[in-house]
């Protein structure tokens, strides 16, 4: 997802779940921390997701050990998935959204994006 | 009635007043040795300056009949073939060949032309360019932003921009972009943006490149004029130079010959004879300086510091309530706090008797330094044992028949060594004497 790892992220896997649930519940979503996804050949525990709307964030650490698991393979099949409308995962590299504001910013505006298509109320 | 037996308030009477007088004596032991590191180093520098004088009266010029000459008499070989003289002439051959070089080098030759501050013809082009640059060179300072690469590299704002919203990046080049058209006021697409910022750096290195070569011209100019006066400067230094290095081999040399040796080379005229009887001298009293320190005050200041302790230590214990009626008899009592001392207060004052004698000698100009000679002994006029130092030692016992005579070194070579040596020796030297 990307390349910028000689750059310390001042943003920790914690405030980051913090600031993504508490976007997505302030815009409607019904959020489950650590969702076992598990659809379609893709098998993923997703750091929120309301399984009703749809609608998750996953938040890509070193810390977390997420580049093991979340592979460019899980990714690409995520991706066609958001395509086909789906569902649709705000994916976050650590080293892309690097403070607190730029995170904030990315959720809400994801959520307006979704609000805009009408795939959340 | 003198008393036979002392008692506890007596010992620790006497102990306290004695260590308050050893403490004394070591602090004027520690001056001492302060005294001994400035007396070696400013014998160093004298040493040195000796040498000096003798390398330059043997050596006062280059020319290969005086290099003969100095090399034969001192069995130096080695000064010929060093072939200094041969070397700073292939040196100056070389640098005056380089030196012709770069005058006739158009860079050099036309400097004024070229580089000359604000007429010159590389000096205005290169201020010409710096001014067309510069609208280009605005336009991508505005344009910076850490994310700028990944706008353009990803096609922000073109249509060929495929980053997913579902993407973070896709919000951070949002973000990045607004902050980048905020700066330009005006309304204008990132679109426009990018082409004008692409296009500026277009225009940017063309001009570097032409101002690379331009700016490569100028310093490879002063680099030449900095050449040049290096090469002149070099050569202005070079007999210098050359004869210092000659110099330095033959006193390298000279320092290795043994004192018999050294005589025989250099007793050619009483001026030559008296600077080698300097220098020697004064190597001589280095020598007896540290032997005194490392020999003398070295071991009398451990024992100073050890019997403080041990009356630290005496003081503590009589003064427990139990030994409260111990008694000292008068003979150890006397021993222990009157006579030792009385010998150890001697034995300091020779000490430094001696080390301030040897400092202060200066009579160089008595040695005799081609028959069986002690400078020990010409330093303190035969009057102190110098059985302590190894090489005093030494020679008395190579020589058991051997006897100090007053006057057999006298000052007959005095007067015409005095007159021949402009800067001599001679008037009696202060015991904190300077340097030579």
């Amino acid at each position: 997802m990307s390349d910028s790892r000689d750059v310390q992220s001042g943003l920790s896997e914690k405030r980051a779940h913090e600031i993504l649930r508490h976007e997505f519940e302030t815009a409607g979503l019904e959020i489950q921390e650590d969702f076992p996804f598990s659809e379609g050949g893709i098998s993923i525990v997703l750091d929120g997701f309301d399984p009703k709307q749809r609608v998750g964030y996953e938040f890509v650490t070193t810390e977390a050990g997420d580049r093991e698991s979340v592979t460019p393979a899980i990714i690409q099949a995520l991706e066609c998935r958001m395509e086909d409308g789906g569902l649709f995962v705000l994916l976050v590299d650590e080293f892309e959204v690097m403070t607190e504001d730029a995170l904030v910013f990315a959720a809400s505006r994801f959520v307006d994006h979704l609000r805009v298509r009408g795939v959340i109320r | 009635m003198t008393a036979q037996v002392y008692t506890v308030p007596d010992f620790i009477g006497a102990a306290r007043q004695q260590k308050q007088s050893l403490q004394s004596d070591l602090t004027r032991l520690e001056q001492q040795a302060q005294l001994h590191e400035q007396r070696v180093k400013e014998l160093h520098q004298r040493s040195s300056n000796a040498e000096n004088e003798i390398v330059a009266a043997l050596v006062p010029n280059l020319e290969r009949a005086t290099i003969q000459a100095v090399a034969n008499r001192c069995g130096f070989p080695a000064l010929i073939s060093k072939d200094f003289p041969g070397q700073m002439e292939k040196e100056r051959r070389e640098r005056q060949q380089r030196s012709a070089q770069i005058q006739a080098e158009p860079r050099y030759r036309d400097r004024k032309l070229l580089r000359d501050p604000g007429v010159g013809k590389l000096t205005r082009a290169i201020a010409e360019l710096m001014e067309f640059r510069q609208p280009s060179a605005d336009l991508v300072k505005k344009c910076e932003h850490p994310r700028l690469g990944n706008l353009i590299a990803a096609g922000y704002g073109t249509p060929e921009y495929k980053v997913p919203f579902w993407r973070a990046s896709y919000y951070a080049n949002w973000k990045a972009g607004d902050e980048i058209i905020e700066r330009f006021g005006e309304k204008k697409e990132f679109l426009e943006i990018r082409l004008e910022y692409l296009d500026a750096l277009k225009t940017l290195q063309t001009y570097d490149m032409k101002l690379s070569e331009l700016q490569a011209e100028v310093k490879a100019g002063e680099d030449l004029e900095k050449e040049l006066a290096n090469q002149q400067d070099a050569l202005a230094s070079l007999e210098s130079r050359y004869l210092g290095l000659a110099r330095a081999a033959l006193g390298e040399y000279l320092r290795d010959l043994p004192q018999d040796a050294l005589a025989e080379v250099l007793t050619d005229g009483p001026a030559l004879g008296l600077m080698a009887k300097r220098w020697a001298g004064i190597s001589k009293q280095t020598q007896y300086l540290d032997s005194i320190k490392s020999q003398q005050l070295d071991p009398l200041r451990a024992r100073i510091q050890e019997d403080i302790r041990r009356l630290d230590s005496d003081i503590t214990k009589y003064s427990r309530p139990k030994k409260a009626f111990t008694t000292f008899p008068k003979d150890k009592f006397h021993q222990r706090f009157i006579e030792r001392p009385q010998k150890l207060r001697k034995h300091i004052d020779k000490t430094v008797v001696v080390h301030n004698t040897v400092y202060g000698f200066d009579q160089y100009q008595r040695a005799n330094m081609v028959q069986n000679f002690l400078w020990w002994d010409l330093m303190t006029d035969g009057r102190i044992d110098g059985n302590f130092i190894p090489e005093v030692r030494s020679f008395h016992e190579s020589n058991p028949g051997y006897t100090y005579h007053r006057e057999r070194f006298s000052d007959d070579d005095f007067a015409s060594a005095s007159a021949a040596v402009s800067s001599g020796a001679g008037a009696g030297r202060p015991l904190l004497g300077d340097a030579s």
